[in-house]
């Protein structure tokens, strides 16, 4: 039994068409840069956005087929969704915000009541059910949020960015709260994310949309070692280049070949670790084959060292510490060269 | 919070502390607000000044008086549980649905509120009188004649005080985060579930202050009243209209009961202060 989606959906002039499963158990991570349709595929599979083709299946019902003319209500899929403002009813208590869907599925007063006790007290919070949700700090409200999905003790989780919207510190604590309940249901769960650190830290997979296409697919170990877009490629910290490979060299960008180690042919993506990449203010002399001339754009200092973003028929992400930034007195839109040894560069067919 | 900077539309002179503080008023326009409060406040002096305190026990328990202030209780009531009843699915038709020609209808919703009542009830009588367009059929089917009757005063109230309602209730439906009926709909609340223990609860500030315009409204109604329900005593003799009777009979029941009709007013408006008695922020 799982979650089993094939999404086709069109909104607003953005064509959604990603394929999703998710087997019992199992935590997907959902990322992909904004406008990719993270989003669109949770309420797609929710059923607050209908399917224009495709079909959606959970734990062996099918939940919508257009094809088949089936489309079950939002009501009545028993999926259970936290969305990234936590959405609580601000005119209910926190107990009866949680007693709400245990009431609406026809769970008698007393024992929604009751669940919904027990869920506050697992979330830590039964000294505050009398309270309503505007008395609650933003974590606090998220918790309730993500217990009030899980006291409908729904089939399915979806999860959209619970974090985003929290501090620092309470985003922190609560993926350690977040990490304890997903491993404790057993049922497929969907999480959006642009956090690295949640998807590597909670994801049992990765999926990677982008422009309403899933680009890839595969556990987070893979996704770190061999991200197969630039974006996936940045986020996990490494450059990934395009190109076409006579042996070993490779065209990137038209006029501009660089020389690997490995030899290939056709179509590959070549990952270059930003530490690889060397700056020089003149081009420099010997072993470094690799050299390009590009533009200096944003730094952007990370304790001990500091990400140059580098522009021009290529663009590159290099690694320097800030001794070398003084020192090659690096500037936003200054000229550099960068060098890469044709060794630090990992050749992957494309 | 964003530095007053960005909000204030002009930049604070040094030392200044509130826009009016360091202004002195021209004085043409000191000449007109003291008119205009003078305007106001005057005609209600001049009430309280000429009110006979010792008779008005007498007066509000008096036969005349007391027949009247129970068709205005009754009527304005009435009409309030009507203007409820229809004028909340009107409202959210009006705040959640789209359909071709809704400008119009909001238009013709609001229209009671610009027209004069003597119009509203001229109408009434063409739509619902004995020899009216509808008032015909509904005699000869139903037997119910509306005109000069207290449904008829409650049909004249309920076309001028409704809208109030409407729009008041329309602003409270669009002012509700439709991401949290959305959040119910994924909880497994079905239509008429959300609408009973998300939506309506939600509105229901916006309908307080609705209702308390709306039976104020129809407490006060005069025109239409007089015009579609006449101005029977007991029967549809409503506070207002017994107010212009009397001030020819018995001045004194007329003071007596234009002060009761004052201080529900101001008791209506005292409920909504929230609402329309704070200045509107910057």
């Amino acid at each position: 039994m799982s979650l089993d989606a094939e999404l086709q959906v069109q909104v607003d002039g953005f064509r959604l068409a990603a394929g999703l499963t998710v087997a019992d158990g199992e935590v997907v991570g959902l990322l992909g840069p904004n406008g990719a349709g993270k989003t669109t595929v949770l309420r797609a599979i929710a059923g607050l956005v209908p399917l224009v083709a495709g079909r959606v299946e959970l734990s062996g019902r099918l939940l919508e087929d257009p094809a088949a003319g089936v489309r079950l209500g939002a009501a009545d899929r028993g999926v259970g969704v936290v969305f990234q403002e936590h959405r609580l009813f601000p005119h209910l208590s926190l107990r009866d915000n949680v007693a709400f869907g245990p009431r609406a599925r026809g769970l008698a007063r007393a024992d929604a009541d009751a669940r919904a006790l027990a869920w506050l007290d697992r979330i830590g919070l039964a000294d505050r059910s009398g309270d309503r949700p505007g008395q609650l700090s933003g974590g606090q409200a998220q918790r309730v949020a993500l217990a009030r999905a899980l006291a409908c003790e729904p089939s399915a989780l979806l999860l959209d960015e619970p974090l985003a919207a929290l501090d620092v510190e309470t985003r922190q604590r609560l993926r350690a709260h977040l990490r304890t309940h997903l491993e404790e249901i057993s049922v497929p769960t969907v999480l959006v994310t642009h956090d690295p650190v949640e998807a590597l830290g909670l994801c049992d997979r990765l999926v990677i949309l982008e422009g309403g296409r899933v680009v890839q697919d595969a556990r987070p170990a893979d996704v770190v070692s061999r991200p197969r877009s630039a974006w996936a490629a940045e986020l996990v910290g490494l450059n990934l280049l395009h190109g076409t490979a006579d042996g070993t060299h490779v065209q990137v960008a038209p006029g501009v070949e660089l020389v690997t180690g490995d030899p290939a042919h056709g179509e590959v993506e070549l990952l270059i670790h930003p530490r690889s990449v060397a700056l020089h203010r003149a081009p420099p002399h010997g072993s470094p084959r690799n050299v390009l001339a590009l533009e200096v754009g944003d730094l952007d200092i990370r304790g001990d060292h500091v990400r140059v973003v580098l522009h021009g028929p290529v663009r590159l992400v290099a690694e320097v510490t800030p001794g070398a930034v003084a020192e090659l007195d690096l500037a936003r839109g200054g000229t550099v060269h960068a060098a890469i040894k044709a060794v630090e560069i990992t050749v992957h067919p494309g | 919070m964003s530095a007053p900077a960005a909000t204030s539309p002009r930049p604070r002179l040094p030392g200044e502390r509130g826009i009016v503080s360091r202004m002195t008023l021209p004085s043409v326009f000191a000449v007109l607000v003291v008119a205009a409060l003078a305007l106001l406040l005057l005609p209600l002096l001049g009430m309280l000044v000429r009110t006979p305190w010792p008779r008005v026990i007498e007066v509000v328990t008096g036969a005349r008086v007391g027949a009247a202030l129970r068709v205005s209780v009754l009527t304005s009531f009435a009409s309030l549980a009507l203007s409820t009843v229809l004028g909340v699915p009107l409202a959210w038709l009006l705040a959640r649905v789209s359909f071709p020609g809704k400008r119009l209808l909001r238009a013709l919703v609001v229209l009671p509120m610009v027209l004069p009542p003597v119009v509203g009830g001229a109408a009434l009588l063409f739509a619902f009188g004995r020899r009216g367009v509808f008032g015909g059929v509904l005699e000869r089917t139903l037997g119910v004649s509306l005109p000069f009757t207290t449904a008829g005063a409650v049909l004249a109230a309920t076309f001028v005080a409704m809208p109030f309602l409407v729009i008041t209730v329309e602003a409270g439906f669009r002012n509700i985060d439709p991401r949290l009926e959305e959040a119910a709909d994924t909880l497994g609340a079905g239509r008429w579930t959300v609408l009973r223990r998300v939506t309506l609860p939600l509105v229901t500030p916006a309908l307080a202050a609705g209702m308390a315009l709306a039976w104020a409204r129809a407490l006060g109604e005069f025109g239409a009243t007089i015009t579609f329900a006449g101005n029977l005593p007991g029967r549809t003799q409503t506070m207002p209209l017994a107010v212009f009777l009397e001030l020819e009979r018995d001045p004194d029941a007329a003071i007596v009961l234009s002060l009761l009709l004052l201080v529900v007013s101001i008791t209506v408006l005292v409920a909504l202060r929230d609402r329309y008695l704070r200045a509107p922020s910057a």
